[in-house]
């Protein structure tokens, strides 16, 4: 006191120091606090607005999501247990001994190809409804669902599942988080993360002063930063509107902006934010941000069915994602996770018997994602061709649009095996190296592609040779030049006789084209069929050359080649360059029974709200009449019962009907192979990318990677029904006249009635009296 | 079948005997010029290699007739759903549903009736004109389906 008085004596203008210069410094003061005090006002007001614009705005961009088609179950599907496991698997449904929980399954199988599954579905938001959480016993029997019965035991005629995840167009920054609401989260999922991240949430304002100086006291006594003070809003402000740098010029409006948070908004709202903004891990490029994603990335399952265990893990995953990575460091995973564990005994939030069970559980991760951002690379860039049609691509990568494709899975993973594996073997047998190959797989009359792959790595992003690797098509163009014929029944029947010679054709440039036989010889006079069958260049240039380089191109055009045809003689026999989806689009039409429809892969998108944007509808369009259709089918068929094909039917039963065309191009560049059943058609190309030879032909190369998907794919057989107008009557091979079933050379063909032959051919009885594949099927 | 072919080979003997057949098309095609440039001629082989299977096969696909009878409960429970979505003049919903349906059988020509009704409510005269054309491909030749597809044919404009 003595000393102030001294001091105020000082001052005393006694002293020489004049009274208004202590007003003017006063004055000086002030206006220097009232200036700070409006720069920190406007300051604030400047971070009021900051905070509330993106908390009341679009929060984050959001990724578009990317579904399969979803698994429609029925009495008949075809579908054996593996595959059905496989896709139940790959939905991240658990096998167990009782159903408790969605997503569970119990199997109780009676033998290999008889097994029942009961299954607690988890219900999911479709286009057109919601298919709300349900329990169904299916049994699988012989290949297919044998019953399909709801829990009380009532036939259900159909059951939904929800679809595959297959992979997401990302924003820039390749943040991906899936949004979840606090009524979305599992039990104690809330409490878990308060206590362990921020006790007092409920009771501060946004700073916690006492937090801070508990955590100085450490932070002091340690050395080092060994505690954060920081309060579960002040994470989120960091996270959500600053920088990840700790200093004090961040810490100042971290402060300040966490004050304003609480002030304008409620703690649910800030928890909520918090919960789906969250860094959680990196999955390659990807951010996995909010809990909702991180269950699915670890655990494959939605955040809803986590267990205590599961619960505490990922709220352990808090305090450093990429230092607790539970893959790559599981024991120190596991010490955090049981860390937390005690935390929510030590709240009361679970009794010690719970705890302890819980602490001696292994961590239950789902396998390891690869670090591609899409699961199946050659479907989604196709899936992103399309919508960039109908979409910017800023609103692809940030609105959250749903996008519901017709990718099978199950189709998808096998049409993999198979041409890994395939290539594989194929490579090691010829002692080869650098082939390649793609496949296009579709169902036949929705035009929907259900598999494609554009790298015999299945999991490459890049060329996607499904889609891009034009290559000629070799005798897959063949079926055109006799559909052309077939489509004039007055002229053309598959039993007329079709010469084989040599045949000679003058170029525009002069010279002469004469192409030859695979094997060199000629044939002499041919059944129609048969030339188709066997492949025979000769009688297909003749047969082309009859009918017109025109008219055949418009036939290709017809069934859907969206390309120019080059007019040339060369072109009959398959001087066309297509890609693998081009030869599908084509395919299709003939597998189709001649309806033209468009291939595509999605079938709606939804925006992030779930409203409809788009409908992608089935459209069709009758471009060759049921019979020259029906009787094309039946050549394809003979190629694989008796002509260039028929090594298939080693590994087929004999019971179903397939068709096809295998194609090599010169020099055996490219193997070719194009088939389809009654259900689906498969397109294989297997060749080099610089285009060099390979010791493979058609049926040497592709043709087996197509034998080995439609060997694993259950599927019904090409349509054996004759259309109104067509029977089957008995045609004598040599002279297209009626013959009958004893008769030499007489062979079993659909014709028309209305250009059926009347008159007969001279019989010579048959020394072997063989059964006609058609009408081994038949029966 | 086998009475069929009696028929048949009597008739063909009868044929052959009395002399009353007609001629054939001939397809001796004389070697042609063509007068646009010649490209490239590939030389098309197909030599015949035995398949070698990588993996035994675990499924054995079964040959099936054009309909899948077993289906008829799923496809019964669609047609069902897609009417009542075209009563409620839900047309978008009506055609969603029966193309849900013919994903899973693609012979039935009741979804094809429904879409044809639907597209026509819709105006699209050129869809509805081929689903209608699709479900005769598939409809039993009499039927109250086929009846009423054949009634919207003739509705619509040629």
């Amino acid at each position: 006191m003595t000393k102030r008085r001294f001091l105020l004596r000082k001052k005393n203008p006694d002293s020489g120091f004049p009274v208004w210069n202590w007003k003017l410094i006063g004055l000086g003061v002030a206006v220097v606090f009232l200036i700070c005090c409006l720069l920190l006002g406007a300051w604030a007001i400047y971070l009021d607005r900051v905070v509330r614009e993106k908390f009341d705005g679009k929060k984050w961009a959001l990724p578009s999501r990317v579904y399969s088609r979803p698994l429609e179950l029925y009495e008949g599907l075809p579908i054996t247990p593996s595959l059905y496991e496989q896709e139940m698997e790959a939905l991240g449904y658990r096998t167990a001994t009782t159903l408790a929980t969605s997503g569970q399954m119990v199997r109780r199988a009676a033998s290999s190809r008889e097994v029942k599954y009961e299954v607690f579905t988890r219900g999911f938001e479709f286009w057109d409804k919601r298919e709300e959480p349900q329990k169904y016993t299916l049994r699988i029997d012989e290949g297919k669902v044998a019953s399909l019965v709801d829990s009380a035991g009532e036939a259900l005629p159909l059951v939904r599942m929800e679809p595959e995840e297959i992979g997401g167009i990302y924003p820039n920054n390749v943040e991906d988080r899936l949004l979840v609401k606090l009524n979305g989260l599992p039990p104690l999922f809330g409490e878990t993360l308060l206590a362990v991240e921020d006790k007092h949430f409920l009771e501060h304002h946004g700073v916690s002063p006492e937090a801070i100086l508990r955590a100085m006291w450490v932070n002091l006594r340690q050395g080092d930063v060994v505690q954060g003070g920081s309060t579960l809003t002040q994470q989120l402000v960091k996270n959500f509107y600053l920088t990840q740098k700790q200093s004090l010029s961040r810490k100042i409006p971290e402060a300040l902006m966490s004050l304003l948070l609480e002030l304008h908004y409620s703690k649910s709202q800030i928890l909520e934010t918090y919960i789906n903004e969250v860094y959680l891990g990196q999955s390659g490029s990807r951010e996995i941000h909010g809990f909702a994603l991180a269950s699915q990335h670890y655990f494959r399952k939605p955040i809803i069915e986590l267990n205590t265990q599961e619960v505490a893990l990922l709220v352990g995953l808090v305090k450093g994602a990429s230092y607790y990575n539970p893959w790559r460091k599981p024991e120190r995973a596991k010490e955090r996770r049981n860390t937390v564990l005690s935390v929510m005994h030590a709240e009361g939030l679970i009794d010690e018997k719970q705890m302890r069970s819980a602490q001696a559980s292994p961590l239950s991760l789902a396998a390891e994602n690869d670090e591609s951002l899409v699961n199946y690379p050659a479907f989604v860039d196709l899936v992103k061709r399309q919508l960039k049609q109908d979409y910017q691509e800023e609103d692809l990568r940030s609105e959250g649009l749903r996008i519901f494709t017709t990718l099978a899975p199950m189709v998808q993973r096998q049409a993999e095996k198979s041409v890994k594996a395939r290539v594989a073997q194929l490579e090691k047998q010829h002692k080869v190296k650098d082939l390649q190959a793609s496949m296009v797989v579709t169902s036949v009359g929705s035009g929907e592609i259900l598999a494609l792959i554009g790298d015999k790595n299945p999991r490459f992003t890049g060329f996607n040779r499904a889609l891009d690797a034009r290559r000629p098509i070799g005798s897959l163009i063949k079926p055109f030049v006799f559909l052309t014929a077939l489509e004039q029944p007055q002229t053309y029947q598959l039993g007329m006789p079709l010469s084989d010679d040599p045949v000679s054709i003058k170029s525009g440039d002069g010279k002469m084209w004469e192409p030859k036989n695979a094997d060199n010889l000629s044939h002499g006079s041919v059944p129609l069929y048969r030339a188709l069958a066997h492949s025979y260049n000769q009688a297909t240039a003749r047969l082309g050359m009859q009918l017109s380089l025109k008219a055949v191109a418009k036939t290709i055009k017809a069934a859907g080649y969206p390309g120019e045809v080059p007019l040339i003689p060369a072109m009959l026999i398959g001087a066309v360059d297509m890609s693998p989806i081009e030869v599908a689009g084509t395919y299709h039409t003939l597998a189709a029974e001649g309806v033209y429809t468009p291939l595509h892969v999605i079938r709606e998108v939804l925006n992030a709200e779930g409203q409809p944007l788009k409908r992608y509808p089935l459209e069709l369009d009758q471009r060759f009449s049921m019979q020259s259709t029906f009787a094309l089918q039946f050549a394809l068929q003979a190629v694989l019962r008796e002509g260039s094909g028929r090594s298939v039917y080693n590994s087929f039963p004999e019971s179903l009907p397939l068709a096809g065309k295998t194609g090599t191009t010169n020099d055996q560049r490219d193997s070719w192979f194009a088939g389809f059943s009654g259900e689906h058609l498969a397109i294989v190309w297997v060749g080099r990318d610089d285009n060099s030879q390979t010791p493979l032909t058609g049926a040497g190369g592709a043709l087996q990677v197509w034998a080995d998907l439609m060997r694993q794919l259950p599927t019904r057989g090409v349509n054996q029904r004759n259309p109104e107008g067509m029977s089957f009557s008995w045609i004598d091979s040599q002279t297209g006249l009626l013959s009958a079933e004893d008769c030499d050379g007489a062979i079993w063909l659909p014709m028309r009635d209305e250009y059926r032959p009347t008159e007969a051919a001279e019989c010579n009885s048959k020394a072997i009296n063989e059964e006609h594949w058609w009408r081994k099927i038949f029966h | 079948m086998k009475k069929n072919l009696i028929i048949i080979v009597c008739l063909s003997m009868a044929l052959h005997l009395s002399g009353c057949s007609s001629n054939q098309p001939q397809s001796t095609a004389p070697v042609e010029e063509s007068s646009v440039p010649g490209g490239e001629q590939p030389n098309v082989v197909q030599p015949e290699t035995p398949i070698a299977p990588v993996t035994p096969p675990i499924v054995t696909p079964q040959a099936q007739g054009p309909a899948p009878v077993l289906a008829k409960n799923a496809i019964a429970s669609l047609t069902t759903q897609s009417r009542a979505q075209y009563q409620a003049k839900n047309y978008q919903a009506a055609i969603a549903i029966a193309e849900r349906g013919l994903r899973i059988d693609r012979r039935a020509p009741e979804l094809y009736l429904v879409l044809a009704q639907s597209y026509v409510q819709l105006a699209n005269t050129q869809l509805a004109q081929q689903f209608v054309q699709q479900g005769m491909r598939y409809a039993l030749a009499g039927s109250e389906v086929a009846q009423k597809l054949a009634k919207i044919k003739d509705s619509l404009p040629r």
